[in-house]
C-alpha cells in the first residue's frame, strides 16, 4: 500500500538525506561568515539592566525581612516582661540593645543567700557610661541620655550566684478616659463644694509690696507680705 | 586538513579552521533550518545564532568522530529553530480539513525528487512541519517533541497525523502532475 509506505519514517529520512544543500540560489557563505566572524569578535557586554532588576527585587525583601525581625525581637521581650508580671519570674536575656528596651544579666557575686526584692530605681543619664551598682559589683552600663527604669527582681543565691537584672526603658503612658466612663467618681468631683466656707479672710495689713519684673520680661510678680 | 584537527584549532581560537568548519557544515545547517523555518532570511538568521553557540561552546565538546559533531551542531541548529518558533507562538494547532487518503502509482511517486520532496515538506503548516520534522526526520519519540514545543503529547500525535495526511494529498497531486506529464 502507498500510504504505509510513505508513513515510513526511513522513506522521508533516506528521500531527504539525498540534499546537500538548499534548492534553489546558492547560498553566499562568505557574507554569513563575515557576519558570524564579526559576532565572534564581539566581547560579551554586561547587561546592566538585569542587575538593576535583580537589586530592585531584593530591596523590598530585605526590607520586609529587617522589619519582621525587629518586630519578633520586641514581641519576644514584651512577650516575656508580661509573663512576668504575671508569674513573678523575671525572664533572663542574652543583652540585647534596642531603642525601646534593653535587657541584660548581671551577677553579684560574694552575697550567698541574700535576697533583694524589688530593686526600682528611675535613673535619668546625662553623663557617658553611668554604671549601676549592686553590693559593690558593676551591675550594668547604662547608655548616655537614657531614662531607664532599673528593676532587679528576687535575687536569690543560694549555691551558685545568679542574678538577674532587667532594664527597660520605657515611656509611660498614662491612660485617657473620659469622666462618664468612671464607675464612681471621686467624692472630690461628686461632692458640692462651698467655695465661700472656704475662704477665710485675713485681715492683715500689708505693709510691703515688692513688684518685682521677671527676667525674660514676660511678666511680673507680685509678693504680698504681712507683719505677722 | 582533517575535521579533528580542525575542531582542535577551532578551540585554540583559530579563525582559519572556524571558518573551514562553517564552510564545510553551512549548507547542510541551513537545509536543517529551512525545514523548520520556511522564510530564508530567518533560517539564515538562524544559521548563525547557531553557529555562534556552536563555537562558543566548542571548548566543553569532546571530539568523538565527525558523525558525533554533525549531530551535536544539528541538534543546536534544530534548538534555535525551535526557540524561534516558541517566540512566534506558532505551535497553535492548525485546524486543517484531512486530506482523503488517495492511492497511485507507487512509480509517479518514486521519480520525484529530494528537492521536491523538500519543498513538499517546506510547504506543510508551521505545526505540522515542526512535528513531522522531529518524529520522522530527526526520530524523536511525541514525548520528547512534547517537551521540547511546549504542546501535549496528544496534540504532537495530532498533529503528526494530519502532517502525514496533507503530505500524502501533497505527494498525491504531485504524483497526477508527474503522470499527466509523463502521458504527454
Amino acid at each position: 500500500m502507498l500510504s504505509k509506505k510513505h508513513n515510513d519514517s526511513s522513506y522521508w529520512k533516506n528521500k531527504l538525506s539525498a540534499l546537500d544543500c538548499l534548492p534553489g540560489a546558492a547560498t553566499e557563505k562568505d557574507v554569513l561568515w563575515d557576519k558570524l566572524h564579526a559576532r565572534l569578535q564581539q566581547k560579551p557586554t554586561v547587561n546592566k539592566a538585569v542587575w538593576y532588576w535583580i537589586a530592585a527585587g531584593l530591596l523590598p525583601v530585605i526590607i520586609i525581612t529587617l522589619t519582621m525581625v525587629n518586630n519578633t525581637k520586641n514581641t519576644l521581650v514584651k512577650n516575656a516582661w508580661q509573663k512576668e508580671k504575671s508569674t513573678g519570674v523575671t525572664p533572663v536575656f542574652l543583652p540585647t540593645v534596642s531603642k525601646e528596651t534593653v535587657a541584660f544579666s548581671v551577677s553579684a557575686p560574694g552575697k550567698e543567700g541574700a535576697t533583694v526584692n524589688s530593686i526600682k530605681s528611675k535613673i535619668k543619664r546625662k553623663q557617658p557610661a553611668d554604671t549601676i551598682k549592686i553590693n559593690g559589683t558593676v551591675a550594668a552600663v547604662l547608655p548616655v541620655n537614657a531614662e531607664t527604669e532599673t528593676v532587679v527582681n528576687n535575687i536569690q543565691t543560694a549555691d551558685t550566684v545568679v542574678n538577674v537584672a532587667t532594664t527597660v526603658v520605657t515611656k509611660k503612658k498614662l491612660p485617657v478616659v473620659h469622666i462618664n466612663e468612671l464607675e464612681t467618681f471621686p467624692a472630690q468631683f461628686t461632692a458640692p463644694v462651698n467655695y465661700a466656707q472656704n475662704i477665710k479672710p485675713k485681715k492683715s495689713k500689708v505693709t510691703n509690696l515688692n513688684i518685682t519684673a521677671r527676667q525674660d520680661g514676660i511678666g511680673f510678680k507680685i509678693k504680698l507680705s504681712s507683719k505677722d | 586538513m582533517d575535521i579533528a584537527t580542525l575542531v582542535k584549532e577551532a578551540k585554540q581560537g583559530s579563525t582559519a579552521a572556524q571558518k573551514t568548519l562553517f564552510n564545510a557544515f553551512a549548507d547542510k545547517m541551513l537545509l536543517v533550518s529551512c525545514r523548520y523555518v520556511k522564510r530564508k532570511e530567518d533560517a539564515e538568521e538562524l544559521l548563525l545564532d547557531g553557529f555562534y553557540k556552536f563555537f562558543k561552546n566548542l571548548h566543553a565538546f569532546n571530539y568523538k568522530g565527525e558523525a558525533a559533531l554533525y549531530a551535536w551542531l544539528k541538534r543546536i541548529m534544530i534548538n534555535e529553530c525551535l526557540m524561534f518558533l516558541r517566540k512566534k507562538n506558532v505551535f497553535t494547532i492548525v485546524t486543517e480539513s484531512a486530506a482523503e487518503e488517495m492511492v497511485l502509482e507507487e512509480e509517479a511517486l518514486n521519480n520525484l525528487s529530494a528537492a521536491e520532496i523538500f519543498s513538499l515538506v517546506v510547504t506543510l503548516p508551521v505545526g505540522y512541519r515542526t512535528v513531522f520534522n522531529l518524529f520522522v526526520i530527526e526520530g524523536m519519540e511525541h514525548k520528547e517533541i512534547a517537551a521540547l514545543t511546549g504542546i501535549s503529547e496528544g496534540t504532537s500525535k495530532s498533529q503528526l497525523s494530519k502532517a502525514r495526511v496533507l503530505l500524502q494529498k501533497m505527494l498525491s497531486q504531485k504524483g497526477i502532475e508527474y503522470v499527466k506529464q509523463k502521458a504527454q
